[in-house]
């Protein structure tokens, strides 16, 4: 997949097979539109462009309060799309300037005229231009005039399996993983680097990483602690994940750390990825030390179980 | 192989690794020795450890009666909570506060779980009904209505009483399932209850303390395959 962050980049392809959007997360019902261009492009042997737009569009439009925590940095929404066969991708600077092109203008002088899209697959609620002024409606309006062809993916194929990015970030801050997971078709992730910690967690047998998040737009679950598939020069490892304040060791920075299960290498420094598989319970203060000892035992052993049901095997017998 | 005619036979008391299935650990004694026929006389679970007995060779028709001999166990139940499985294989769901629950409370429900009593097997276990595991219907969301079983609570002591928590000694009979007393603890003190923690401590007359930590076991029957070369 050949990647653009400037439309200037854009070279001239064969019969160009568009789609856009924000695709953030890249789930399931995003994962439908996009095999259907890949069919439209395999029957008229034709390439695929996504454009997207980044930053996310209401991070530049209402900066104050957005309030959006993004599925996927741009690295990782990359990757995704690369795995899903996606042939170029166009990142469009989005600023304020970009923000006031008429929709008309955003058909002529980039789907058409840079572009020169042979065919647009766009979903019946896709709104483009200036104040989201553009929609299916005039892409309608304008197709013969530029020749280009059109598809729309109806509603009922959209809404009936009622996935949204909305509802996988809702599930994420309310912990359920399962359903995250089940939309994204794939376990929610996240990476940073690991970063030197207080050291309290080695002093009662339960080291831990903290990770510092690349990009402070990534979404981070809701406070608690959870099952995770740790990765570590790529390498899987089963994890024991907490996210929040510690209120044990009387924190009150939130935090994202990992017990790493039969591992003990120096990893600071190092980047590391986190699969969220399952939710193991709320965040919640203990007496003393002992006590939270004694949960972080109870919760290794559900992490134990799950690898071990799920027969994702890291160590050997 | 040694050249005396005698047909191979061997046990081995072996304390189970954390994590291991009962079934790894027969499996990688096959490996080692280099013999089909290698069996266990009951299973452990992967998260519970102790003493595991293992039969081979000409052994393995005495598997029966060591798994009828009495098992001895130690381990912890949380009071407060429960799980499908009364274990930690299953996710953690509070019931009740368990925290107004004073030592004779807990005596009392204890003593009626001890003695013949009969017994229904967690819905999370490997018996068969009708030819299935009523495991994989569990884990499927069916719970299969099982029969009670009498069984044999010899010795059911509380060593510790740290609420939530409480740590326990059972000596009982074959096929009693101490998850089962978990569940029926929890329901007889009405704040659910799971087991966090298990260790089997003796079968019938072997005791833990004489069993072999696996790693110095295979060390050992290599080392001695080496010998008779």
């Amino acid at each position: 997949m050949k990647i653009y962050k400037s439309l200037d980049d854009f070279p001239e392809i064969q019969r160009p097979v568009v789609t856009i959007g924000t695709f953030d997360g890249v789930h399931l019902g995003h994962r439908k539109i996009l095999e259907r261009l890949k069919n439209i492009a395999h029957t008229i042997q034709g390439e695929t462009v996504l454009v997207t737009f980044w930053p996310h569009p209401k991070m530049v439009l209402f900066p104050k309060d957005h309030g959006i925590k993004l599925l996927s940095t741009f690295d990782e929404k990359a990757a995704l799309l690369e795995n899903l066969g996606i042939d170029h991708l166009i990142s469009i600077p989005f600023d304020k300037e970009f923000s006031l092109m008429e929709s008309k203008d955003f058909i002529e002088k980039i789907l058409v005229n840079k572009i020169k899209t042979r065919k647009l697959v766009i979903g019946y609620d896709h709104r483009f231009g200036r104040g989201r002024e553009g929609g299916f409606e005039h892409l309608q309006a304008e197709q013969e005039r530029y020749n280009f062809d059109l598809e729309e993916i109806p509603r009922k194929d959209i809404d009936n399996i009622g996935i949204s990015s909305t509802k996988i970030r809702k599930s994420l801050e309310s912990g359920d993983i399962l359903k995250a997971n089940e939309f994204l078709g794939r376990p929610y992730f996240l990476q940073g680097k690991v970063i030197e910690g207080d050291k309290i967690g080695r002093t009662i047998g339960f080291p831990t990483a903290n990770i510092e998040l690349k990009e402070t737009n990534k979404l981070v679950p809701m406070d608690g602690a959870y099952i995770a598939q740790v990765f570590v020069d790529n390498q899987p490892y089963e994890g024991m994940l907490n996210i929040g304040v510690r209120p044990t060791v009387s924190g009150n920075k939130k935090n994202i750390e990992v017990n790493i299960l039969n591992f003990d290498a120096n990893i600071y420094e190092k980047t590391i990825g986190i699969q969220f598989l399952s939710f193991l319970r709320p965040e919640k203060k203990f007496d003393n030390l002992n006590a939270l000892k004694t949960q972080l035992t109870r919760d290794q052993k559900q992490v134990v179980a799950f690898f071990l049901k799920t027969n994702i095997r890291t160590d050997d017998k | 192989m040694t050249d005396d005619q005698k047909p191979y036979g061997e046990v081995f008391l072996v304390n189970k690794p954390y994590r291991w299935t009962s079934f790894d650990v027969v499996k990688k004694l096959r490996n080692t020795l280099k013999v089909k026929k290698v069996g266990h006389a009951g299973t452990l679970d992967p998260l519970a450890t102790g003493l595991l007995i293992i039969c081979a060779g000409k052994e393995t028709k005495n598997i029966d009666k060591y798994q009828a001999r009495k098992k001895e166990y130690t381990g912890t139940f949380v009071l407060g909570e429960t799980t499908e499985s009364f274990d930690l294989e299953q996710k953690v769901q509070s019931v009740a506060d368990p925290f107004h629950l004073t030592k004779e409370e807990i005596l009392k429900a204890v003593s009626g779980l001890t003695g013949d009593i009969l017994q229904v097997p967690p819905n999370h276990s490997a018996i068969k009904k009708d030819g299935k595991r009523v495991y994989e219907s569990a884990r499927k969301g069916i719970l299969v209505q099982l029969e009670p079983r009498p069984v044999t609570v010899e010795v059911f002591e509380i060593t510790k009483i740290a609420l939530p928590e409480i740590h326990f000694k059972i000596v009982c009979s074959k096929g009693t399932y101490i998850r089962s007393l978990a569940r029926d603890l929890g329901d007889s003190l009405g704040v659910g209850a799971y087991m966090s923690s298990l260790e089997r401590t003796a079968i019938g007359e072997f005791k833990l303390e004489n069993a072999w930590e696996l790693e110095p076991l295979i060390e050992k029957i290599k080392k001695e395959a080496n010998e008779n070369l």
